[in-house]
């Protein structure tokens, strides 16, 4: 059986690369990169508010659906 | 004694489940087990391979990366958009190698040469890595970059946690440098830092780099655990690296440092058997919650004594010698 590659061997790493390869391999790295930008800054935003009104107010913020799809 | 640049916050978090997972982070480390098997995956990249849904602990990793703040996550994107020269095609035919000890030499010396602190080689060994992850290789050469102490000093807060990042950052370039030099002599190489489904320590301790200390990290002679671990994973044959006992263990029975300061109280006070090895363990689930809460946490680290710049050394002849020292009474008892 043919060993499974990991995420970052699919993903980051060209073995054995031309020009055309490696920027079409950047470009996919950049938009990768640019979606978990937008990840942080909006789903991540609405969570960071929510940490901190949880913290001001002395209660629990649940995190339970996070791994579903992001803050509810 | 190290005194830490701000109190840490204290353990009453603002968040958390409302119904825990079913299975505890303890039980998927396999604490207790007697029995030797892999590790399974629990925090961290529960977003990529085995699927985020299926890691019990997948909402509490998204929340820790997605709360980081700016500068830690700045340093993150940094590093993985560096990733991309962590392989790279071979150029020419492989060297020779005739001399094992003397390219272990060479690649120390290129090592040194960009800047990596610790380095060590051993046989990548497969038994230590994740279920259902595996490398191609037979080598491992195990890297260990110095964290800035001062900025480390200031953990558990965001600039002590910034540094931790950076370092990532830069280690990983370093390792991806290593890798490519290597490739430059014919052997394909392969560089691993941040981000990577990869675990370093066990083939660390191997590679002579430290012993795993009270607090679950390593712990080495030149830097205490003030520094990160990184990789190269290669074909190139070299001489290995033996494990060191510098007496990590003579100090951690009896101090009690890392305990005391660790806030949610996750360090044992001894050794328990994980997944069939008798180790040093931290309790994942005190400790996740408080990682998380500070993006990062690493008291333990930075208060270990041995972390403290140029004791490693000194510590480590005291303990020897007076570990020999009750060996020669016992056997003068005898």
């Amino acid at each position: 059986m043919a060993r499974q590659k990991t995420t970052s061997e699919r993903q980051f790493r060209l073995y054995e690369s031309t020009w055309v390869q490696r920027r079409r391999r950047d470009w996919w790295v950049f938009r990768y990169l640019l979606r978990i930008f937008w990840l942080w800054f909006t789903v991540g935003g609405k969570l960071r508010r929510e940490k901190r009104r949880a913290e001001r107010q002395g209660r629990v913020f649940y995190i339970d659906h996070i791994a579903g799809g992001g803050a509810k | 004694m190290t005194k830490l640049k701000k109190a840490p916050p204290s353990i009453d978090y603002p968040f958390g489940y409302k119904s825990m997972p079913t299975t505890t982070g303890n039980e998927i480390n396999g604490l207790g087990e007697r029995k030797k098997r892999r590790p399974t995956q629990v925090f961290h990249n529960t977003g990529r391979g085995t699927g985020r849904k299926e890691v019990p602990y997948a909402s509490l990793d998204m929340f820790f990366n997605l709360t980081n703040p700016w500068s830690m996550f700045w340093e993150n994107l940094k590093g993985w958009w560096a990733r991309r020269h962590a392989a790279g095609p071979v150029t020419g035919q492989p060297v020779d190698v005739k001399d094992e000890a003397a390219m272990a030499q060479t690649v120390r010396d290129a090592a040194r040469g960009l800047g990596i602190d610790l380095v060590g080689v051993t046989l990548y060994d497969e038994e230590t890595q994740m279920q259902g992850i595996s490398f191609p290789y037979k080598y491992a050469i195990l890297l260990g970059h110095k964290m800035d102490r001062e900025e480390m000093l200031w953990v558990p807060h965001r600039r002590g946690c910034t540094e931790v990042m950076k370092t990532y950052r830069t280690s990983s370039q370093q390792a991806n440098q290593l890798a490519a030099f290597i490739r430059t002599l014919g052997w394909q190489a392969e560089g691993y830092g941040i981000g990577e489904d990869i675990i370093l320590m066990p083939m660390a301790i191997k590679a002579g780099l430290g012993q795993l200390g009270k607090h679950g990290s390593l712990i080495s002679k030149e830097f205490g655990s003030n520094f990160r671990l990184t990789c190269v994973l290669t074909d190139l044959p070299m001489a290995l690296d033996k494990p060191v006992d510098i007496g990590v263990d003579d100090l951690c029975m009896s101090c009690q440092r890392c305990r005391t300061d660790c806030p949610p109280a996750a360090i044992f006070d001894t050794k328990q058997w994980v997944r069939g090895t008798e180790k040093w363990y931290v309790d994942f689930d005190k400790c996740i919650f408080y990682f998380t809460h500070t993006h990062g946490c690493a008291i333990c680290l930075e208060v270990c004594p041995w972390s403290e710049p140029g004791r490693g050394a000194v510590l480590s002849e005291k303990l020897l010698a007076k570990r020999s020292g009750r060996k020669a009474a016992a056997q003068a008892a005898e």
